[in-house]
């Protein structure tokens, strides 16, 4: 008999349980709590630099490009009068004065950090003044965010069941055209897909509204014809991003589903005798979700700055809208405005990102 | 197997770009046909707002001019601009991504990295909206600049990533222990391995540019590179669409979609083609 | 090593049989016949080890007799009879989705091999172990902390780890949570697919003593899957062997140990060091594994038999079975070859039992 001995060690039954004391459980807890405040602090103290930088960059940019306020007020005038007004110093002065351009760089610096992150002031507009130009920009933002943010909502939540659909049906016949299909579309920018929709809708089929955000008749109140009027003066606009950005959604759903329908754990699932349904919502979609959550969060910061093109094509009422009437009157407090508050919502949305996904990814700590 | 089969998407992206490009390049020579001697662009040559007919299969606009020939500029001048912004793209692309991939976990990448992470960032439509805005009369090779200036960021990254997995492969270690330099090391060993990524770096760079070059034009900025834009801006101020005119901003949209269809089939192709990890099945024992 | 016999049933009585079994892929325009023809029988109770070089198919021959392959693979032909305790057998192949569904892990569990990546990595291990006992029918009053608690204690886990994560738990861990799984319904047969490799000698000692009680305690019958011939020695009554696809050998594990009849069998166990008796040179086997995309005509191992004659170059033998249940696929136990066997067993005698490269020099 050579079975004896031919492994080291026969088995033994008694030698059993080699469970984690429980004393070292917790304080490997206490000592992840503090590793997790830690990591908090830092997060939030390097959300805070990149918006003091944004801010700078932003500051810097707009005082070297050539042209300011007063030159765009004085193109402005000659617009109006049609001839070269000259400015006396006064109106000079105020202006610099009403723009903060008084004093040196530095003094201007510190009055715009100041004003602009400390007061969410950003100084008068110029194409509705002396409206602040704050004002402006926060009416514009729920037309846009409530729009871009439920674009995104609608077309990640499509992507991930076409993506799932697409990856599950792989072997079909149909499944890798339609991929393909995906694959083609997906970087087509919002504005092409907003002027196709524009044409085939509005124009020869004559179904839905092509302008504004709701019907001119109406005022804004909160009954039923007005936000039915909203609703459907929001699908055109609403479909334009939808439909790309469901198309991106598709294609990185699929990729990460054939990625997962590849794993030893799916095959394990299938051998447990699970039943299609439940390896469907816990193992494939749970695990594809994660980094789709990801991609939403990111998206979603992009939400102020996403689809200025459509807010205009659209005549939307949004950001865009705002960007391109600032842009031709060249108001200045607008523009920067309008810079700044792209850049925090996404700088935001990455550091609720950063600071929610190790509560969503176990893996994460 | 790497060139005995080629992935029908890139060849798919290949035809539908190329075809477009061709097109775009024979406009001196195409456009004259509809136009006259005089160029697209004269003013008055013809009849206003004639609908489509032999001599203009586009019809006219409110200023006489041929919408087809029109078309045929902005496209070539759309194609121009993109390509110049797009090289200039990658080509900072390639600097910053192989100097951050090769000194990969130094100081230089991380700072390189920090750099094009904030780039990604940036809002760059309305900052390139600002220039184009406030910097009258840009001329197109400026545009082409700016643009190209905003497009680097993607490209950085994806070649990064790419050396990185390069740099650790054992015959760049040999290149290095046989006293090759860090240039010569670039430039004859991750170089040429790098091709099909530039190609995407390239395609995505072009798309980028194009597509904010074409959105400026919309919004009425960078009037001096009259590109499909420029068309579709004029469109959309006439309101051609209720007046039986919607050529105007049909065909350049269609247009453009066929070519954002094809540079992306490029894309996905050039990474399908080339990029072993999505070739090959694993095999259990 | 009958430890399971409680008199209630037949030792002999099949529960698993395996005929003529192939899986088949496609890929790069040819077919690999990864298995081709392999057939076994696994008796109630019995803890039946499945032998062989990597790349002979074992793995493949589990997920057939699962029917968990893959696309581009395919089950061209074969069946798979499972023998419940009660009613007519049922051939898994023939089964529809759900009925094979509701076999498994009632029926068949499966210890896959390469645990690392078996634990879905995002759910804890106690909805793991859950998940499968809902999908059986059992009521979830019935699942509860203290059962899944035991479940990880009976293979020598803390309950504690029930709220834990897979990527919390050691390779060793792991292994022994996926067979506390396979164990969660008292299932007839358990196929454990390379559960020992990769791990320390400690772990594998856990893992083989869990399998053991197992049997014990639920009566399974287990089909264990290894390259590792010490580890069949230490823990299986028969022995499969595997070679190209097919099964060339079954019998009790002493009689393979000690007079092993087809000739890869014994260049395997030459190739495996002996912790007792003096110490001896290892022989390997000559020559390469054939490729599944194009095995050997004939007897597959003919190219690499140094008792190879004609016949096994053309005419693929048949399996034989002697007096005592031992198979044997080899044209060499035919009784028309009994002149060549004798051949052979002289220059094994010579030999000191083993085989090696050192026979090719003086081919029969």
């Amino acid at each position: 008999m050579e079975r004896r001995g031919a492994v080291p060690h026969a088995p033994q039954e008694s030698q059993l349980a080699d469970s984690v004391p429980n004393t070292a459980l917790r304080a490997a807890r206490i000592v992840r709590r503090r590793r997790v405040l830690m990591v908090v602090v830092r997060r939030l103290g390097g959300y805070v630099l990149s918006i003091w930088a944004a801010f700078t960059v932003t500051f810097i940019f707009f005082h070297l490009i050539p042209g300011s306020p007063i030159d765009a007020y004085a193109q402005q005038m000659e617009n109006q009068f049609g001839q070269q007004v000259p400015l006396s110093s006064q109106v000079i002065a105020f202006w610099n004065k009403e723009f903060g351009l008084n004093g040196n760089v530095f003094e201007q610096y510190y009055r715009y950090l100041t004003n602009t992150l400390l007061r969410g002031n950003m100084g008068p507009s110029f194409i509705a003044f002396p409206e602040p130009a704050s004002e402006l920009i926060f009416h514009a933002l729920p037309w846009t965010v409530g729009l871009f943010g439920s674009a995104v909502l609608i077309s990640w939540i499509m992507g991930l069941v076409a993506g799932l659909l697409l990856a599950w049906f792989k072997d079909t016949v149909v499944a890798p055209t339609l991929t393909t299909l995906a694959l083609a579309g997906a970087q087509i920018p919002y504005y092409l897909a907003a002027l196709g929709l524009v044409f085939l809708f509005a124009f020869i089929l004559l179904w839905l509204p092509q302008q504004g955000a709701y019907a001119a008749s109406l005022t804004p109140h909160f009954d039923f014809r007005f936000i039915g009027s909203v609703l459907k003066h929001s699908i055109l606009p609403g479909c334009s991003l939808v439909i790309t950005s469901f198309l991106g959604w598709a294609i990185s759903t699929r990729a990460l589903v054939v990625s997962i329908m590849g794993e030893d754990f799916l095959l394990y699932a299938e051998a447990k005798g699970l039943r299609t349904g439940t390896i469907l919502r816990h193992y494939v979609l749970r695990n594809a979700m994660l980094p789709q959550i990801t991609g939403l969060g990111i998206s979603l910061g992009f939400a102020v700055n996403g689809a200025y093109l459509v807010s205009y094509i659209f005549n939307y009422p949004g950001i865009g809208l705002l960007l391109v009437n600032a842009l031709t009157q060249l108001d200045y407090n607008v523009l920067e405005g309008i810079v700044l508050i792209s850049i925090v919502t996404v700088l935001t949305a990455n550091l609720l990102l950063d600071l929610c996904l190790p509560l969503v990814d176990p893996r994460i700590e | 197997m790497r060139s005995t089969h080629w992935d029908g998407r890139l060849l798919a992206g290949m035809v539908i770009t190329g075809l477009i490009v061709v097109v775009a390049a024979s406009e001196p020579w195409l456009a004259p046909f509809w136009s006259g001697a005089a160029g697209p662009t004269a003013v008055g040559i013809f009849a206003s707002w004639s609908h489509p007919q032999w001599a203009h299969p586009l019809g006219t606009n409110q200023f006489g001019q041929d919408i087809l020939a029109l078309t045929l500029l902005g496209l070539r001048n759309s194609l121009v601009v993109g390509l110049q912004a797009g090289i200039l793209g990658t080509f900072i692309g390639i600097c910053v991504g192989f100097t951050s991939g090769y000194f990969g976990g130094t100081v230089v990448d991380e700072a390189l990295r920090t750099v094009t992470d904030a780039w990604l960032v940036i809002p760059s439509f309305p900052l390139i909206a600002v220039l184009a805005a406030f910097v009258r009369n840009l001329s197109v090779t400026e545009l082409a600049i700016i643009l190209g200036i905003f497009s680097w960021a993607g490209a950085a990254r994806a070649i990064r990533a790419q050396v990185l997995m390069l740099r650790s492969m054992a015959y760049v270690d040999m290149a290095r222990l046989s006293g090759a330099g860090h240039i010569a090391v670039i430039g004859q060993e991750l170089l040429p391995n790098m091709y099909p990524y530039l190609g995407v770096g390239l395609a995505s760079s072009i798309m980028g540019a194009i597509g904010s070059l074409v959105g400026l034009s919309i919004i009425g900025l960078g009037q001096n590179a009259f590109s499909l834009g420029t068309l579709i801006q004029y469109g959309l101020s006439e309101g051609v669409l209720s007046i039986g005119f919607s050529q105007i901003i049909v065909v350049p949209v269609l247009i453009l979609i066929a070519l954002f269809v094809g540079l992306n089939l490029i894309n996905v192709g050039l990474d399908v083609q080339f990029n072993p990890r999505l070739k090959g099945s694993k095999s259990r024992g | 090593m009958w430890g399971g016999v409680d008199g209630l049933t037949e030792p002999d009585k099949p529960v698993l049989e395996v005929e003529d079994l192939a899986v088949h892929y496609h890929g790069a325009g040819t077919t690999f016949r990864v298995v081709d023809g392999a057939s076994l029988r696994l008796r109630r109770e019995e803890i039946l080890g499945l032998a062989g070089e990597s790349g002979c198919g074992k793995s493949t021959m589990v997920e057939g007799i699962l029917r968990l392959v893959q696309a581009p693979g395919e089950i061209p032909s074969g069946r798979v009879l499972f023998h419940p305790r009660t009613g007519p057998a049922v051939d898994i192949l023939r089964l529809g989705a759900e009925e094979v569904r509701r076999l498994r892990w009632t029926a068949l569990a499966y210890v896959p091999q390469g645990s690392m990546n078996s634990l879905n990595p995002v759910a804890r291990i106690a909805d793991q172990l859950t998940d499968a006992m809902t999908a059986h029918g059992v009521p979830t009053d019935k699942i509860t902390l203290s059962r899944l608690g035991s479940l990880l204690a009976s293979v020598g886990l803390s309950p504690d780890l029930l709220s834990a994560y897979p990527h919390q738990l050691s390779g060793g861990m792991r292994q022994r949570v996926l067979i506390a799984n396979s164990l969660a319904l008292g299932p007839d047969v358990v196929i454990a697919d390379e559960p020992t490799t990769g791990l320390d000698v400690n772990a594998q000692r856990m893992v083989l003593e869990t399998l053991l009680r197992a049997r014990r305690e639920h009566h399974s019958a287990l089909l264990f899957v290894s390259h590792d011939l010490a580890v069949h020695a230490e823990l299986v009554d028969r022995v499969a062997v595997m070679y190209a696809g097919q099964v060339v050998e079954l019998g009790e594990v002493e009689e393979i140990f000690s007079t092993a009849l087809h000739p890869y069998t014994i260049g395997l166990l030459a190739s495996m060091p002996r912790m007792e008796g003096p110490r001896k040179r290892l022989f390997g086997i000559p020559g390469l594994a054939p490729s599944p995309a194009n095995w050997p005509v004939g007897c597959r191992f003919h190219p690499r038999c140094p008792f190879a004659f004609d016949r096994c170059r053309s005419e693929s033998p048949v399996s034989r079975e002697d007096a005592s249940g031992h198979l044997v696929a080899c044209h060499l136990y035919e009784p028309t070859e009994s002149k060549r066997l004798d051949a052979m067993r002289a220059r094994l005698t010579l030999d000191g039992g083993r085989f090696g490269t050192r026979l090719q020099d003086h081919p029969v």
